[in-house]
């Protein structure tokens, strides 16, 4: 087995785990699963999904949100909060 | 090299929404002159509103004012970065606000929009299933 081909099996196994990972990284969030091009303010329904009981913006680790979508979405539970639309902490709480 | 700043080039149309909530008790005529006011500042900016949507009644997420409900009315349109200066100041001014907004509209946003309204249907998806 010459040097060549040994490069050639490294690659190949390389680009399989790469492979595991992206599919492990892109699973959870779900703005990707439904190919959101950004996410609206508007969403009320949708945006409370990502906040805690008492109103709270839940972290990525917990939501799997991509870094990409969450920065979409923490300007846009912003906005709605300052809108009325969301509460910045809940009646329980309050 | 031009600078790129939040109002954008000089001169440079772009579109934007605005977002007021006024306090519902105050009756319909005086909601719907607010709305027209707020086009003539726009007009006079050289601002064309492309958009209005009426939103409602709804019920605020917490109390202002000691108000639980707001008039929705939101208003889509395009100019230069001087009507944003126009419209808060005019916001500020006026009573019965009680809450205000105006946003750029990304590109991006707008295709989601679209997208909301017309669900694309997936072709060959369901070949794939059978395959
Ligand atoms: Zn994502």
């Amino acid at each position: 087995m010459n040097a060549r081909e040994l490069k050639e099996r490294r690659d190949k196994r390389k680009d399989q785990r790469n492979q595991k990972n992206a599919a492990l990284k892109h699973k959870n969030c779900p703005f990707c699963e439904d190919k959101t091009f950004f996410v609206d303010y508007r969403d009320t329904k949708r945006l409370s999904k990502f906040t805690s009981e008492q109103g709270r913006i839940l972290t990525r680790r917990t939501s799997g949100v991509c870094a990409l979508h969450q920065r979409q979405l923490v300007n846009a539970i912003k906005h709605a909060r300052h809108l009325a639309m969301l509460t910045f902490v809940s009646d329980m709480t309050r | 090299m031009s600078k790129k700043t939040r109002k954008g080039l000089p001169g440079q149309l772009r579109s934007y929404e605005t977002v007021v909530v006024v306090d519902p008790q105050i009756g319909d005529d005086v909601i719907k002159s607010i709305v027209e006011k707020t086009k003539e500042v726009i007009a006079s900016n050289n601002g064309t509103v492309t958009k209005v949507e009426d939103w409602g009644k709804r019920k605020l997420a917490y109390i202002i004012d000691k108000k639980t409900y707001g008039h929705y009315t939101c208003i889509e349109f395009d100019g230069p970065g001087e009507v944003v200066k126009g419209l808060t100041d005019y916001y500020h001014i006026s009573e019965n606000i009680l809450r205000h907004i105006t946003l750029l509209i990304d590109s991006r946003l707008r295709e989601e929009r679209k997208r909301e309204k017309a669900p694309a249907k997936e072709p060959g998806s369901q070949d794939e299933m059978f395959v």
